[in-house]
């Protein structure tokens, strides 16, 4: 997993740059967006490769531990309301969509406590989710950026 | 809560009149009662449309050649987005309609199209995240003047079937421990039986019956653990003709497994007044990572039979032992007479999770028929008709191939080639008709731990269309029960997850995921009709007749476990595997919302 430091710093991507602000109290925002943008680039939590066809279309990714650990807590405690792939279903929403609406520590916010009037509950009591909450938002990350396609990730050799 | 008179007191005591006239014939047996209600083909008093649930209607005004001539008589809206499953019940002049999570009840009087009364429970909507696959509600029952509602949150309520008053209520179950209910109550005798939801949940499963007078409770029967919590008799309950001995319940588990041995039941119950039994099935065993619970882990995944009276089991028979794929066994078990061997048989037939079509004798539990109403079941090559075991295929067994270990191309997936959505039965052809999914799965298990009020699921799953087939994942069935037969089948591009409804008039129906409810002939599966409703289908077609007239209802609204496949889709997400474009594919084709349409054939050309 990337240190606490790296993730904080994730999460003040452009739209999020004023609650980082408040929190943090960093320079400029013209700074600290441009801080954070280059941070996030070096320090994803996740790593992802992918292999193409023919027709550059991705067919396979490999990722590593956290992010595969990620994608099958999602798959056996999120999947039934949030869809298979994090695509969403009638009932609960897409995802990799509302990733982009939220600060890594808001996402763990939500998956504490729940939301929604109560319709999704919180995850704090559940150990099956809770310590791999960072490679859960490491994974709905990698799906949210695009650079993980749908499906069972394969896994770098440990 | 007070129900809400929405119209002035000459409406309701209109309707007042209508539903007391048709309850005239006196309500010393509940039973008799009932059954004199369901025996009049006008109504639809009891889903199913009788204790045997064989969804076969009389009813003959709509028939293989008018009914293409079918438009909306009338339509009414819910009001409440999440999927519906399950039909209305009609009795008289009264129609009642259930809602999903609130739960809310609509009795609407067929003269005027009046609400008369409705009913609309104050829930805790935390019940909502312990809820798997969306919060669906099958359906209401009917008994002794009174309304049966059992709500989300494990309340069964009784209110009056003229007025909506409330004349008790029971709780029959705990959110708190992931315990909801989403299944349909039946009336039998002088008691109402439900059942429990939270597979997903680790909860313990069981049926319950309470008196319909004053909802106390008459007997409990758990699915798992002691033989005096499972009201079992090692003596004289009998699974495949043999007594099941003492402790089954426990000796099938390790440990306290059983504690949290799953077996819910969500399902339908059908009944037969003769034999006096009930009959039901049993949902998956606890967390779907099968290394943690080794045994047979009974009696989940259990066609059960029990005496209405005391509870206890007749017969019991176990169609999945030691399950590796949520074959989750809560579907119907329909109750028909047919002649197999040159001899008449009482039997029950179940189209289970599996891909296996079952037929056994309803009073012994005999097994007569077990075979594959879909040849792409892989999962079992066959049934063992001795010990009435799958022989599982090892390839494609999760449990054998270990945690951490993806299984691929399993057929048929978790939703089973056929869900909740019941089949119907016409005596005229002595064809079933059954909707089915066509869908499979990589199935990977993992080691979970147990937390109450929280998933207990230990497995991801991937699902596709099934590979190497006509690419659609759906398709309606006619099924010869006594030989094990497919007689013929049409293909769906989406799974038909929709009730099915056959008549008298040789026409059977359905609805579809896209939102169309077709008519098809019993003969062929031709399709004679459709009708585009408001949104996709995962409710069960119903008939009743008004004012000499024939009329067809569905209730659309797309969700459910189906609406797993509604996904607002990013680009690049039909990328991979290819799974997930096929599932979202549905997205182009309906949005979500409630309604109910009624269909009759026109007053004139």
């Amino acid at each position: 997993m990337k240190s606490r430091v790296s993730r904080l710093i994730l999460s003040m991507m452009p739209g999020c740059g004023l609650i980082a602000l408040g929190v943090f109290g960093l320079g400029s925002p013209v700074l600290a967006n441009g801080v954070a943008e280059e941070a996030a680039s070096a320090n994803k939590p996740y790593t992802v490769e992918c292999e193409r066809n023919e027709e550059g279309r991705r067919v396979s990714c490999t990722v590593d531990q956290d992010t595969f650990v990620g994608w099958r807590t999602f798959g056996g405690n999120c999947a039934q309301c949030h869809g298979q792939d994090a695509v969403g279903s009638s009932f609960a929403p897409n995802l990799i969509r509302s990733m982009d609406n939220m600060t890594e520590e808001q996402f763990y916010a939500v998956l504490e406590n729940g939301q929604a009037g109560g319709q999704m509950p919180g995850f704090a009591e559940n150990p099956n989710v809770w310590r791999h909450k960072e490679r859960l938002y490491g994974y709905l990350r990698a799906r949210a950026d695009g650079e993980l396609i749908g499906g069972r990730p394969a896994r770098f050799d440990q | 809560m007070t129900p809400r008179r929405l119209h002035h007191s000459t409406v309701a005591l209109t309707a007042a009149v209508s539903v007391g006239a048709v309850m005239a014939s006196g309500n010393a047996f509940a039973n008799a009662n009932l059954m004199e209600l369901m025996a009049d083909t006008g109504n639809n008093a009891i889903t199913g449309i009788n204790y045997a649930g064989t969804r076969y209607s009389e009813l003959n005004e709509i028939n293989r050649n008018n009914v293409h001539r079918l438009v909306p008589a009338w339509t009414f809206s819910t009001g409440v987005l999440r999927g519906h499953e399950g039909e209305p019940i009609v009795i008289g002049d009264m129609m009642y309609v259930h809602t999903p999570f609130p739960n809310n009840v609509y009795a609407i009087d067929l003269n005027t199209r009046q609400i008369v009364w409705s009913y609309e429970p104050d829930q805790d909507s935390a019940v909502i995240g312990v809820m798997c696959c969306d919060t669906v509600y099958r359906g209401l029952a009917y008994g002794e003047g009174k309304i049966f509602l059992q709500q989300a949150d494990t309340t069964l309520v009784a209110l009056d079937a003229e007025t909506g008053e409330k004349h008790w209520s029971v709780q029959n179950g705990d959110p708190a421990v992931g315990e909801t209910n989403t299944n349909a109550p039946m009336v039998a005798g002088d008691k109402v039986i439900t059942g429990i939801s939270g597979g997903e949940f680790g909860v313990r499963g069981f049926a319950v019956a309470y008196y319909i007078e004053d909802g106390s409770q008459a007997w409990k029967a758990y699915s798992t653990g002691p033989d005096d919590e499972m009201l079992v008799d090692p003596e004289n309950t009998t699974s495949m003709l043999e007594p099941i001995g003492e402790n089954t319940g426990l000796d099938s588990w390790e440990g306290d497994e059983w504690t949290r041995g799953g077996g819910t039941t969500w399902g339908w119950f059908t009944y037969d007044p003769d034999l006096n039994l009930v009959y039901y099935g049993t949902g998956n065993p606890g967390t779907w990572n099968p290394a943690q619970r080794p045994g047979d882990n009974k009696w989940s995944m259990t066609i059960m039979a029990r005496d209405l009276d005391t509870g206890v089991a007749r017969w019991l028979y176990q169609k999945t032992p030691w399950d590796q794929w949520d074959y989750d066994g809560i579907n119907e078990n329909i109750l028909v007479d047919q002649e197999i061997d040159g001899e008449m048989r009482q039997i029950l037939v179940n189209f289970d999770r599996n891909g296996f079509g079952y037929t056994l004798d309803r009073e012994t539990g005999e097994l007569l028929v077990a075979e594959k109403y879909d040849e792409t079941v892989n999962w079992a090559t066959h049934v063992d008709m001795e010990t009435g075991r799958p022989q599982v295929v090892d390839e494609y067994a999760p449990g054998v191939q270990g945690p951490d270990v993806n299984t691929q191309g399993i057929c048929p997936a978790a939703l089973g080639y056929k869900d909740m959505q019941p089949a119907s039965f016409s005596p005229r052809t002595g064809l079933f008709y059954v909707p089915t999914n066509h869908i499979c799965m990589d199935y990977e298990p993992y080691e979970v731990s147990y937390v109450a009020g929280q998933p207990y699921v230990g497995a991801t799953l991937s699902m596709f269309p099934t590979p190497d087939s006509f690419g659609g994942m759906g398709k309606y069935i006619a099924w010869d029960a006594t030989k094990g037969e497919v007689v013929w089948e049409q293909e769906e591009k989406f799974a038909v997850w929709s009730g099915s409804l056959t008549t008298a008039g040789d026409v059977t129906f359905h609805g579809t995921l896209e939102g169309y409810i077709r008519a098809r002939d019993v003969h062929t599966g031709e399709e004679l009709w459709n009708f585009r409703t408001p949104s996709g289908i995962i409710g069960n077609v119903f008939t009743y007749e008004h004012d000499g007239k024939q009329h067809i209802g569905i209730l659309s609204g797309i969700g459910g476990w189906a609406g797993i496949g509604m996904a607002a889709g990013l680009e690049g997400d039909t990328e991979g595997l290819g799974a997930v474009g096929a599932f979202r594919g549905l997205y182009d084709h309906t949005r979500l919302g409630g309604t109910l349409t009624v269909f009759a054939l026109p007053d004139f050309d």
